[in-house]
């Protein structure tokens, strides 16, 4: 480890990662939050970390029969812009091929489907609901 | 769940029936429109979206896809937007289906959900009457174009909330109570009188055969004689437009959306005087949707064309035919569209290039070769559709000076015209015509009857002059006109040569 501290670029690759691993845990840190702030309002928590191999989402969830498939953002500060700003086209289109195929596996493409983004800042969460559409690509 | 809504479209001036079906179904969220609708209509989701909610009206994330039909017909406009946003509410069991039976809907929405006027109003009025819709829900704005339209239950509302409370029996509209025609005409306090024109006698006698047989005429005169003061008095002498004429013109502005500010109804005849850069697609009509042009914006009234020579050659030319059959039809990739084009052409040039060929003084600077360059600019084929030629020439001092006596004015020679319309419309009841300028060959067989004197001399002149069998029948037609200003029944010998008289110009000139 001495040795190849004294290397900068492996260097900057190991400080990297610790971040990225310190960023890792913010996230299931805040998902967390999420969840419990979704079940204390009702909602019943259907799957977490669903993924496939192109796609993602972070929480599925129901509540009056409707799914919401929840995205979830988290920030320390505002430096970067709100955390919604984060969920990209390209986020959402990720989002919504795991909600296909999710409904798809789960035998229920006929339910009524909601995406949602969660924001959570230090000691603040918001729930957008319905934040957006399908993309173009997936629907 | 399924919904449907009734709208209309428009293809030209003819409006045809859209079904706008809405269905809400699970899965992800989704908003597509099909049915072959273009951009502007596309546009349509961001529009009723944001009106929706604004309007405090709620329709949840579901899969929804909304159809245009029939699909094969291409839509354009914003005024699917209401239909749209009420087949929503209704999918979304918001409302109830049969609020909505037999009730045509047309808007724009504004993003807080008020509603904007669309063009074409009148159109769908008349259309949802010929259908025997319950009702038609238009925007408030469009209220004064179709405050004429009886028999059908028209109710103009402000706003997409508005109409929901309607529909849902919370708060009614009143349909609107239906304008007599008559008042809506105002008196025509034109700037142009015939009281103010100096001298002028025989141009002011030719306007008025051209007024009272909806010819068209040509004047020939040196710059600042009158001809264009004269043109603009034209308008003033027609008889006032029918109520029917007055919704045929209505509706050509209103598809263009060319109404005025007011977007009331028209009651004066138009007068359209394009300037002669203008293109043959803004003069007949054209362009990518085959909109219609000034012709057609002119129909019923007045197309003047002032400085006729200086009009691009192929334009002039493009007139021929739709001055001939009172309709312009044009073809394009995505559209056939016909349009009337029944106007009164009145032209106006000067002799020459300098202006002054043929004025005393020897003012010309022109050769003869000059001069018949210039008068060659307007084909044969187009001098042949105009009735009547004139010369306006310089006005006499007397005549200019303060204190000679104001000219007849617009309105006693319009009562005379009117008088002469009169006997038209009689004479031509049940064949679609109303004035002399319309007769075929056939009916001018039949509705000329001429002194056997009357005959003889028109058959001199056309043997003398070696005249074409139209230039032949056109001066029967303005002949015609002359007898009905003279309450006559027969076409005498005296109106044969006045109409001679007014073809010819002079024998150097066109016959």
């Amino acid at each position: 480890m001495e040795a190849l501290q004294d290397e900068p670029r492996v260097a900057r690759k190991a400080a990297s990662m610790t971040a990225k691993r310190g960023a890792y845990a913010f996230g299931r840190y805040a998902e967390t939050q999420a969840v419990a702030w979704l079940e204390k309002r009702g909602y019943t928590i259907l799957g977490r970390n669903y993924r496939t191999r192109t796609s993602e989402v972070d929480i599925i969830a129901r509540m009056d029969g409707i799914l919401a498939f929840v995205e979830v953002k988290a920030r320390t500060s505002a430096a970067y812009g709100l955390p919604c700003e984060a969920v990209t086209l390209r986020k959402q289109t990720r989002i919504a091929q795991a909600a296909q195929s999710w409904l798809y596996e789960q035998d229920l493409s006929d339910s009524y489907v909601r995406f949602d983004v969660i924001e959570i800042y230090p000691g603040r969460i918001r729930h957008i609901r319905n934040a957006f559409e399908t993309p173009e690509a997936v629907a | 769940m399924f919904a449907r809504v009734t709208s209309y479209g428009l293809d030209g001036m003819d409006p045809f029936e859209v079904s706008v079906e809405v269905n809400f179904s699970g899965g992800v969220p989704y908003f597509g429109l099909v049915g072959l609708p273009d951009a502007s209509v596309k546009e349509a989701k961001e529009r009723v979206d944001a009106a929706l909610r604004n309007s405090g009206l709620r329709v949840p994330a579901a899969r929804v896809i909304v159809n245009l039909a029939p699909a094969s017909i291409r839509k354009i406009g914003s005024m699917y937007d209401l239909p749209i946003a009420v087949s929503m509410l209704i999918g979304a069991g918001q409302l109830d289906p049969s609020a909505v039976k037999g009730v045509m809907f047309v808007g724009e929405l504004a993003l807080d959900g008020t509603l904007r006027p669309v063009p074409g109003a009148l159109s769908g009025a008349l259309f949802a009457r010929e259908r025997k819709a319950s009702a038609l829900i238009l925007p408030v704005e469009n209220a004064r174009e179709v405050a004429c339209v009886d028999r059908v239950p028209l109710l103009a509302a402000s706003s997409l909330g508005q109409v929901a409370d309607h529909l849902a029996g919370r708060a009614k509209i009143t349909p609107l109570k239906p304008v007599p025609y008559e008042t809506l005409r105002s008196k025509t306090t034109s700037d142009h009188d015939l009281a103010y024109v100096r001298g002028q006698y025989e141009a002011k006698r030719v306007l008025e055969i051209t007024a009272a047989g909806g010819h068209n005429l040509l004047m020939l005169g040196p710059p600042g004689s009158g001809k264009t003061m004269l043109a603009r008095c034209l308008p003033g002498i027609l008889p006032d437009m029918s109520f029917e004429e007055a919704l045929e013109v209505t509706r050509i502005h209103s598809v263009a959306g060319r109404l005025k500010a007011d977007g009331a109804m028209l009651t004066e005849r138009p007068f359209r005087a394009p300037h002669h850069t203008s293109s043959s697609a803004a003069l007949v009509g054209g362009g990518r949707d085959a909109s219609p042009g000034e012709m057609s914006f002119a129909h019923h009234g007045v197309l003047f064309l002032d400085e006729l020579p200086e009009y691009p050659k192929y334009v002039l030319e493009s007139l021929r035919q739709p001055l001939e059959d009172g309709r312009v039809s044009i073809a394009r990739v995505h559209a056939h569209r016909v349009y009337p084009s029944r106007v009164m052409l009145i032209a106006a040039m000067n002799p020459c290039k300098c202006g002054y060929y043929g004025q005393a003084g020897g003012r010309c600077k022109c050769s003869p070769d000059d001069v018949r360059r210039y008068q060659g600019r307007v084909s044969g084929p187009l001098m042949d559709r105009i009735d009547l030629r004139i010369r306006v020439g310089s006005v006499p001092v007397e005549d200019l000076s303060l204190s000679a006596p104001d000219a007849e004015s617009s309105e006693s020679v319009r009562l005379r015209v009117q008088a002469a319309r009169r006997r038209q419309l009689e004479r031509y009841s049940g064949t679609g015509l109303y004035t002399n300028a319309q007769l075929d060959n056939r009916l001018i067989l039949e509705h000329c009857p001429m002194s056997d004197i009357a005959r003889n001399m028109l058959l001199l002149v056309t043997q003398r002059y070696d005249l074409t069998p139209r230039s032949h029948f056109r001066i029967i037609k303005v002949a015609r006109t002359i007898a009905d200003l003279a309450a006559s029944d027969f076409i005498e010998e005296t109106h044969i040569a006045e109409a001679v008289r007014y073809r010819m110009l002079d024998e150097s000139s066109w016959v």
